[in-house]
């Protein structure tokens, strides 16, 4: 396991995605990424990159995509318990 | 005043019901025979010539009102014989779908690059029964699609009752679906997208040339194919009157070019390249009944 932070994550998803109008600082880690933070399908599709080019985490499937994808927070988890880099 | 689409079909659930009995009690045959007359009924309804004629005033440009009625009528009509087609082999599993040896090796060949397959059609032809005519190729198929409420159309297995040969992913769903397609590609699957719609996001839009005017297409598709590596097949279904073809157009890999919709441009102009050669060859197969074209008056030649 790789430690990994909340600001971690924002840094990478500020990096990669465009979040133009939302303040990072104030996201807190249960924030729904597609409902709260106004991500699209778009912005999935670079979700699952950042993923594989950042930390080689592969999205296996929906259910697993479901939950991974549900918050910053769920997010954080997985990155952390599974980044092999 | 512009049309857009709205997901409903075009005859009511009352029309698909005869069809369907027509088909169950008196077999395909005494279906394309009722259809002349219902269709030439549906054809003299002005809104529905009206949604017919966004497509068909650009590919026949020149051509008068009375021409303009026939070409709606066997637009129309090839329509209703398609969905007859499509009841037929729901119901009665009876229709041959054929596809060349050398396209299925090349299908082959794609899949055994391991990355899975994205096919991109448009919604011309028989492409309902599309994935059916993928049967010698293996791992899981999926069809990318969006029904409304006003979609009265049956599946191939809402009719036969089986259980479908391919796994259908919700547009309109978790995270438009994206999630879903990359990791059934990732999964080695073959994923069936329309390239011809754009769909969930407002921002998944890039604008290419089609029959002389400016519409937009998705690019989230070559996005996809890119990311994950997959090779994209261009494969359109033409009918041919009993029978359906697969016709691979075009296969090609896309470079992974980064986020950016321009950056796709070509790809989405090379489908659109194929689909303007589809409805050449077979102009009343085409059923764009909405006004997807950014002006409504054709350009002037």
């Amino acid at each position: 396991m790789i430690p990994t932070s909340l600001d971690d994550v924002k840094k990478v998803l500020s990096e990669n995605l465009d979040m133009q109008g939302i303040d990072l600082d104030c996201v807190k880690e249960d924030a729904p990424l597609f409902l709260g933070l106004g991500l699209d399908s778009l912005d999935a599709i670079e979700l699952v990159v950042i993923l594989r080019k950042n930390y080689d985490i592969v999205i296996e499937n929906m259910d697993e995509g479901r939950k991974i994808f549900q918050t910053l927070g769920t997010l954080r988890e997985h990155i952390e318990k599974t980044r092999k880099k | 005043m512009s049309q857009k689409w709205t997901g409903k079909s075009l005859g009511n659930g009352f029309l698909q019901f005869l069809l369907r009995s027509a088909v169950k009690y008196g077999g395909r045959h005494v279906a394309y025979f009722i259809s002349y007359f219902v269709v030439a009924i549906y054809t003299i309804i002005p809104s529905i010539r009206k949604k017919a004629s966004f497509y068909l005033k650009r590919r026949f440009k020149s051509h008068g009102a009375v021409k303009m009625f026939f070409h709606t009528y066997k637009l129309n009509l090839t329509l209703a014989k398609i969905l007859i087609d499509r009841a037929v082999f729901g119901i009665k599993g009876d229709i041959t779908i054929i596809s060349s040896k050398q396209d299925q090796q090349l299908c082959r060949d794609l899949l055994a690059k391991g990355k899975g397959l994205v096919i991109i059609t448009a919604h011309c032809g028989c492409w309902q029964i599309a994935m059916s005519a993928f049967d010698f190729m293996e791992g899981k198929k999926y069809v990318v699609y969006h029904r409304t409420k006003k979609d009265v159309d049956k599946h191939v297995h809402e009719l036969s009752g089986s259980a479908s040969p391919v796994n259908f992913i919700e547009p309109a769903g978790f995270a438009g679906g994206s999630i879903e397609i990359m990791a059934a590609l990732h999964n080695k699957g073959i994923v069936c997208m329309m390239g011809d719609r754009t769909f969930g996001s407002g921002d998944n839009k890039v604008e290419v040339d089609f029959l002389g005017g400016k519409i937009d297409v998705p690019y989230s598709v070559y996005r996809i194919a890119a990311a994950v590596g997959a090779p994209v097949a261009v494969i359109f279904f033409p009918y041919r009157g009993g029978y359906v073809d697969s016709v691979i157009t075009d296969a090609f890999f896309v470079e992974n070019k980064g986020q950016k919709p321009q950056n796709y441009l070509n790809e989405a102009q090379k489908f659109i390249k194929s689909l303007e050669g589809f409805c050449e060859k077979y102009p009343y197969q085409f059923f764009n009944y909405y006004d997807s074209w950014k002006q409504n008056q054709p350009e002037e030649k």
